[in-house]
């Protein structure tokens, strides 16, 4: 038996096969903060991401994310991402960026956003830009105004502010 | 000077010294029945003893927070659950349960557990009810207070051992060492004051 044949016939087992915590999560780029997690407590918190972020916790400060954000917890700050979604039980108390989707459903935001296009299913009370297109579903209150490029509006929803739609 | 007189001061010099007998003594209070931990959350019984098993939030037992590879924190993190930190952090690190670090850590680490994996880096202080888990590659710039380390590691800074440092062949300690009981394998690079208590 040459070499060769004697290493294909050896069947490799990773030593960290039986490690759960390395099974956990294979994505090396996902931040994931806990529903039990706080993160605050200095003057110019930030969180700087360069992948996506699931947020079940609480942030305090400034939340930068390159990818997709997706919220289920607490936000107090500015909240800038490529696509974003909160949802139901989740409060964001500052602005929100988004450079393509935002879908918000079920939250409670306090503070100006801007979207390319946005689906909006909440209590909103701030200004609201989707600079393409902009869906506000039925049990929507939005007290602020609304610039955008086009809109659809379900029954039901509630608004409070002017509204401009302009190609 | 009359002899009533020294003989006086000879007694006030004896019970001088009885008294720092005494001071002496009291420093010799086992090292860790002094340090208390403060839990980060409120709802943690604080009269609980630095070493007790700690107690756990039910909600997030067993949950993670994991901090990817490409993110930098530049905050304070509390955390009931465990924490993964494959990125940056810069500020202090609060769990309740283990910490599992591959990244970088700027500030002070509290947790049941703290493991650092290759590659780690933590500057700051580690206070662990548990144990202090170092692979090689990794390195500490702090002191750790913990119940067993496991130093294969560099680390600089003083150590606060309750039971047992196991310093591996790859290990090097620059500070100081009161600990139980040590183990060092040949090859271990030291520059310590090593102090045993039992």
């Amino acid at each position: 038996m040459n070499e060769k044949e004697l290493f294909q016939s050896v069947n490799f087992e990773s030593p960290f096969q039986s490690d759960n915590r390395n099974k956990a999560n294979n994505d090396d780029e996902l931040t994931i903060i806990g529903s039990s997690t706080v993160i605050e407590g200095k003057q110019d918190s930030k969180i700087i991401c360069g992948g996506n972020i699931e947020i079940m916790g609480q942030v305090k400060g400034l939340v930068d994310v390159a990818g997709s954000a997706e919220i289920y917890g607490t936000i107090d700050g500015l909240v800038n991402a490529e696509q974003l979604t909160v949802e139901e039980g989740s409060k964001i108390n500052g602005d929100i960026n988004c450079r393509t989707t935002l879908s918000i459903n079920g939250a409670d935001i306090v503070g100006n956003i801007k979207a390319k296009n946005a689906y909006i299913n909440a209590s909103i009370k701030g200004n609201i830009e989707a600079t393409n297109d902009l869906k506000i579903a039925n049990s929507s209150v939005i007290e602020g105004n609304i610039a955008t490029g086009s809109i659809s509006i379900e029954s039901g929803a509630v608004l409070a502010g002017n509204l401009l739609v302009k190609k | 000077m009359s002899e009533n007189n020294r003989n006086a001061q000879d007694l006030d010099e004896i019970l001088e010294k009885i008294e720092n007998i005494d001071e002496v003594k009291e420093v010799e209070v086992p090292l860790f029945e002094n340090i208390k931990f403060e839990s980060p959350f409120k709802n943690d019984d604080k009269s609980v003893s630095y070493f007790a098993t700690p107690t756990t939030i039910e909600e997030s037992d067993g949950e993670y927070t994991v901090i990817g590879s490409s993110t930098v924190i530049d905050s304070n993190i509390k955390c009931g659950g465990n924490i993964k930190v494959k990125g940056q952090v810069k500020g202090s690190v609060s769990v309740n349960g283990s910490a599992d670090i591959f990244g970088t850590i700027e500030g002070d680490i509290q947790a049941n557990e703290v493991t650092l994996e290759h590659g780690a880096k933590v500057l700051g202080n580690i206070i662990c009810k548990a144990d202090v888990n170092a692979l090689d590659d990794s390195k500490i710039v702090g002191n750790i207070v913990a119940k067993n380390a496991y130093i294969n590691s560099h680390v600089e800074g003083d150590l606060e051992i309750l039971n047992e440092v196991k310093i591996t062949s790859t290990g090097s300690i620059t500070g100081k060492i009161v600990t139980g009981s040590i183990s060092v394998a040949s090859g271990a690079v030291l520059n310590a004051i090593i102090s045993i208590r039992r």
